[in-house]
């Protein structure tokens, strides 16, 4: 179980040539994900899901507030709790000059697999994902999609119980994300517990068990995709955004 | 024109500040003027006084005007070296190509503003070690406007031909489409023969006029600027502008300059005409050649068996950077070729003297070798040797925005810090090793001696590797869209100059207090100053391990 208490996150940024402001990029934030559950963490571009996801993957430290997994805190247990995450950040081709299997090797030896489990866990997460035809090729080289499949690839070497996952199928074609959204569910159905950022409402409404909308850093709406449809008297999550935030004319 | 001009600036304002631009840093800011200048001034002092002594020399003894052949030649030399290591990475490396392609530009307006952005990188440098050291000789000697004219056409005609002729060769390789289907590899072949080209141009200009005899060198140097011939023969363009900043002629300086100017414009039109033929074929080849087909290679057994988290890491360090020919040529590679060139060249410039090694090597041997003057003497050769090793200084910025990885595994940060100034410290091994092999060649030192030295120079060296570290964790590049922009244009560069400088001090220093110690105690001394150092800033990035890691994300 992760549990975030009264997070915030404030940056210092320049205002003008001389001043300087500080704003709340997260503001008091809290929630709960459960074991064997997807949260859906939602919200428009600059809302602060990344922020948020960093924050609770351990890449930033939180201004104010609590995070802890299953009791254990980053102050006390980083190496440990980070030995449980995997950690998916956009779309990115880390360490391009490296094959698939070198960098889903060094990951094993990074989290610690050892020979017996690294080729298993390698050679499955290469047949679920569909990565067996690349698995020699050179990262550079490869697809936006397979290059996606490669960078969820990684985080699943250690067998992980949290997944911090941050727009895990932005600009992919519609089968990549399907393959991908697939293995979210059986890892759920497996107990793990996965935090699902997106800006595609509709993906969310068809994966996740609880949603947390945000909105400029603070959370607008939390709960079930239906009792927030129920609650907006909306069909959808998208028509229940615009709702809660006041329609399209808000940001304009 | 209007577009090339426009291109010129957004190529060269990309390389040089985009991490200024992101970091909110105005290019005009106060501070980066400063050091700018303070660089400047420096460079341009040191250049100033050791031209002024060889040129004061030179005077004495009625040679003067070689000064003017060494320094064209020198810019020739140079342009040609700076070319090899920038142009496959302005041409073909650049990640801008494959925005640029789609927009409506002609080929021709494309080819220019890289052409351009080379140049002009030639100019900033060449200010340095050519104008300033050629408008000293104009001063010195008295010469008048005619030679101030002459001298600014020199300086920006003498670079463009051999900016041109290695781009050609350049094109040329990387116009083998099967060659660039395999990226990668094809990075390592272009990376390798440029080396070898540099290697051949050492070798060559080592043997220049060795067959000139005894009495005929003795006349040279009796003749009044009889010795500019040495340098005579080689570069026609080198030729004439040597002519026309040594003649008296007005008529001859004319006439000189526009030789040169007709051998630069044909080299000019020929090179756009092969370029335009040539070098999109190999952009294109190489930035959508590499293709995603599947590889046949399968996975042995063995390649899965378990590996240590250092040697997995470290190994990851040294694929990167042996896989990428900008991380190859500028933070692998010169710890192992910097020492070889320079004793080439020193070698070189001896044996124009009519020395031989074994000359060098007994003429040595007659004076003391085995004392501390002389071991801080190979000390200081190291450092400058290491200087441009570019491996820690650059550790994170290499990653890019892949740096956040360190961030969410479980490996402590000061482990990852560890693990990624090895590849330093191996290095920097390699360059000492080389060195004192070289020493030991020549000076035939004792082998305890060597020992002592290895020692002393490999902490300087891992105080070198986590001091540098320590400026890329506070000053990490990590948005850039070009390796060059790691390695070439990022200020923190000068860091490992600076240590090494603030190190060959004090190694002066240290000479001049105990010149008569005995070498093992005076050795030995340094080493236990250089291990306190060493132990505090290890001490230091332990402690703060978290904290200097805050602008990564």
């Amino acid at each position: 179980m992760i549990i975030v208490e009264h997070i915030t996150k404030k940056f210092v940024r320049n205002k003008n040539k001389k001043e300087k402001e500080e704003f709340s990029a997260n503001n008091d934030i809290t929630f709960e994900a459960n074991d064997g559950e997807i949260i859906g963490i939602l919200g428009p571009n600059g809302a602060g899901k990344t922020t948020l996801l960093r924050m609770i993957a351990g890449i930033l430290e939180p201004t104010h507030g609590k995070i802890s997994f299953d009791g254990m805190n980053y102050k006390e247990n980083e190496i440990k709790i980070k030995q449980n995450i995997a950690y998916l950040s956009g779309n990115t081709k880390i360490y391009d000059t490296l094959s698939t299997y070198e960098l889903l090797k060094m990951c094993c030896d990074i989290y610690g697999v050892d020979k017996e489990n690294s080729k298993k866990r390698i050679n499955e997460i290469a047949k679920v994902l569909g990565m067996e035809q690349f698995l020699c090729n050179k990262i550079a080289n490869l697809s936006t999609g397979q290059t996606q499949k490669v960078n969820l690839a990684r985080c699943l070497v250690h067998n992980p119980k949290y997944y911090i996952l941050d727009e895990a199928t932005t600009g992919l074609d519609i089968i990549s994300s399907q393959i991908i959204l697939n293995f979210i569910k059986e890892e759920r159905d497996k107990g793990k517990t996965i935090l699902y950022s997106t800006h595609y409402m509709e993906e969310a409404e068809n994966i996740c068990n609880r949603v947390i909308m945000i909105n400029k850093g603070k959370i607008i709406k939390a709960g079930t995709p239906e009792e927030i449809k129920k609650d907006t008297d909306t069909t959808n999550l998208r028509d229940a955004f615009f709702t809660l935030v006041g329609g399209v004319s808000s940001y304009e | 024109m209007d577009k090339v001009i426009k291109l010129t600036k957004i190529f060269l304002k990309n390389s040089f500040s985009t991490m200024d631009a992101r970091m909110g840093i105005s290019t005009k800011s106060k501070s980066k003027i400063i050091v700018y200048g303070l660089l400047f001034l420096y460079f341009a002092g040191l250049i100033i006084f050791l031209g002024y002594n060889l040129l004061d020399g030179l005077i004495a003894i009625h040679q003067e005007t070689i000064f003017v052949g060494m320094i064209l030649f020198m810019i020739f030399g140079l342009a040609i070296i700076q070319t090899i290591f920038s142009s496959i990475n302005i041409l073909y490396f650049t990640k801008d190509s494959e925005y640029l392609l789609p927009l409506p530009l002609k080929p021709y307006q494309i080819i220019l503003a890289r052409t351009n952005v080379m140049l002009i990188a030639e100019y900033v440098i060449i200010f340095l070690i050519g104008f300033i050291p050629l408008v000293m000789y104009g001063i010195l000697t008295g010469a008048g406007i005619v030679y101030y004219l002459t001298m600014i056409l020199a300086v920006i005609l003498v670079p463009i031909l051999p900016v041109l002729l290695i781009s050609m060769i350049v094109m040329f390789i990387m116009s083998f489409a099967k060659l660039t289907k395999n990226r990668n590899r094809f990075q390592l072949f272009a990376t390798l023969l440029v080396l070898a080209i540099i290697i051949a141009i050492s070798i060559s200009t080592s043997g220049m006029k060795q067959d000139l005899t005894n009495e005929e060198m003795a006349q040279m140097v009796v003749q009044a600027n009889g010795m500019i011939e040495l340098v005579k023969g080689y570069v026609p363009t080198v030729d004439y502008l040597m002519e026309a900043l040594t003649t008296n002629s007005l008529f001859t300086a004319i006439v000189e300059v526009l030789k040169t100017l007709g051998i630069t414009i044909i080299g000019f039109i020929v090179y756009m005409l092969i370029a335009q033929k040539i070098y999109f074929k190999g952009l294109v080849g190489n930035l959508f050649g590499g293709g995603a087909s599947s590889s046949n290679k399968e996975i042995n057994q063995k390649e899965y068996r378990n590996s240590k988290l250092y040697k997995s890491y470290v190994g990851k360090e040294f694929k990167n950077m042996t896989r990428n020919p900008v991380f190859l040529m500028q933070c692998l590679i010169p710890a192992v070729l910097i020492p070889i060139v320079m004793v080439v060249v020193v070698y070189a410039g001896l044996n124009s003297d009519g020395m031989g090694l074994e000359q060098i090597t007994q003429m040595v041997q007659q004076i003391p070798i085995n004392t501390f003057f002389i071991a801080c003497i190979i000390l200081g050769v190291i450092q400058f040797f290491t200087m441009f090793i570019y491996i820690s200084i650059t550790a994170i910025s290499r990653d890019g925005e892949n740096a956040v990885f360190m961030k969410y595994i479980p490996v402590s940060l000061y482990k990852q810090y560890m693990y990624k100034i090895i590849p330093n410290i191996i290095m920097n091994i390699v360059t000492i090793i080389i060195t004192l092999g070289i020493a030991k060649y020549i000076l035939n030192l004792p082998v305890i001696t060597l020992i002592v030295l290895f020692i002393v120079a490999t902490i300087m060296g891992i105080l070198q590797s986590i001091a540098m570290i320590i400026v890329d964790l506070k000053r990490p590049k990590l948005n850039w869209d070009s390796e060059y922009a790691v390695v070439k244009q990022n200020l923190n560069l000068v860091f490992p100059v600076l240590l090494s400088m603030v190190n060959i001090g004090i190694l002066v220093g240290f000479v001049y207090l105990l010149k008569d110690i005995n070498v093992y105690i005076g050795v030995g001394i340094l080493g236990t100053l250089y291990m306190i150092p060493t132990v505090i800033i290890n001490k230091y990035i332990y402690n703060r391990q978290d904290k200097l890691a805050e602008k990564i994300i």
